[in-house]
């Protein structure tokens, strides 16, 4: 594929988008309402900002299969001008490791709560139990632990890639960021 | 450049890496006379089981640290003075305590 000029460029697909920005949304708010409970003590405001954290993270944890799959059928829209091959496999890794967060994370929540006895409500529906809390009631405060200290990794990973994503912009011009956002179909290809 | 942008790379997994805390309220650590380890085994103490959350929380100016203990499905909310080592309060958990 020839590149270089903007009618050859190409976007991200509406839908691959909408998931992106819309997960993004939903792990930042998962993320900063936990960042937030910790400065309350007990009460009812704390527990409802938790089931609003449970409720994000199952939702990022559901769009993440959609939006694996979709990554998988359609082709990634290359950059243009084209990164370098050191940049390629950074990125690649990033990018890795943001999707087995976004797995791992809300699952390590789930679990967390199923070894100490607690149901797991999901838009109303219990999740089914996989974890027995007789058997797993000694490893709920490591798995706790886990799902936290996983989380906090995620903030850093998620500042990296906004850093990295206007580094693309602002230093390397290339349309990196550009494809993510809304606004250059008319200019750029779109993937559907 | 390519140094420039290590560099801020390297800043932003620094202060994300400062974000992390070993439980909830562990920055008021330093403030505290009891620490984490006292506190546990006084919580214990006061309900056996298994601790399946920790937290060190400042209500009023003072701190406590507040631990959910498990035994036989039951949870209770232990809560252990941070300066003093006294039990504050030992009591079954309600659903608004569930976090």
């Amino acid at each position: 594929m020839k590149r270089g000029t903007t009618s050859e460029r190409a976007i991200y697909g509406r839908v691959y988008r909408v998931l992106h920005w819309g997960m993004a949304f939903l792990v930042i708010s998962a993320l900063a309402l936990m960042e937030f409970k910790g400065f309350l003590p007990k009460g009812k405001l704390k527990h409802e900002l938790v089931y609003l954290h449970m409720q994000a993270g199952l939702l990022v944890f559901s769009l993440f299969w959609i939006r694996l799959c979709w990554r998988m059928m359609r082709p990634v829209p290359p950059i243009t001008p084209q990164p370098s091959p050191m940049q390629k496999k950074a990125a690649t890794l990033m990018h890795a490791v943001l999707y087995l967060m976004m797995a791992l994370i809300p699952a390590l929540g789930v679990l967390a709560l199923q070894s100490k006895g607690k149901a797991v409500d999901f838009l109303g529906f219990h999740l089914p139990v996989l974890l027995d809390e007789d058997k797993w009631l000694p490893y709920a405060l490591p798995i706790r632990n886990f799902h936290e200290l996983a989380g906090d990794l995620l903030i850093g990973l998620i500042l990296f890639h906004a850093a990295a994503a206007m580094l693309h912009h602002l230093y390397w011009r290339d349309d990196a960021l550009k494809r993510m956002l809304p606004g250059f179909e008319h200019d750029m290809k779109e993937h559907q | 450049m390519k140094g420039k942008a290590t560099a801020v790379f390297l800043a932003i997994s620094s202060l994300a890496a400062l974000n992390a805390q070993a439980y909830d309220g562990s920055r008021y650590e330093a403030n505290a006379d009891i620490k984490m380890d006292r506190a546990k085994a006084i919580a214990l103490k006061a309900y056996p089981g298994t601790i399946v959350e920790e937290s060190l929380e400042k209500r009023h100016g003072r701190l406590h640290y507040a631990f959910d203990i498990r035994a036989h499905h039951v949870t209770h909310e232990v809560q252990v003075d941070a300066s003093s080592g006294k039990v504050l309060q030992n009591s079954r958990e309600t659903e608004e305590d569930d976090d």
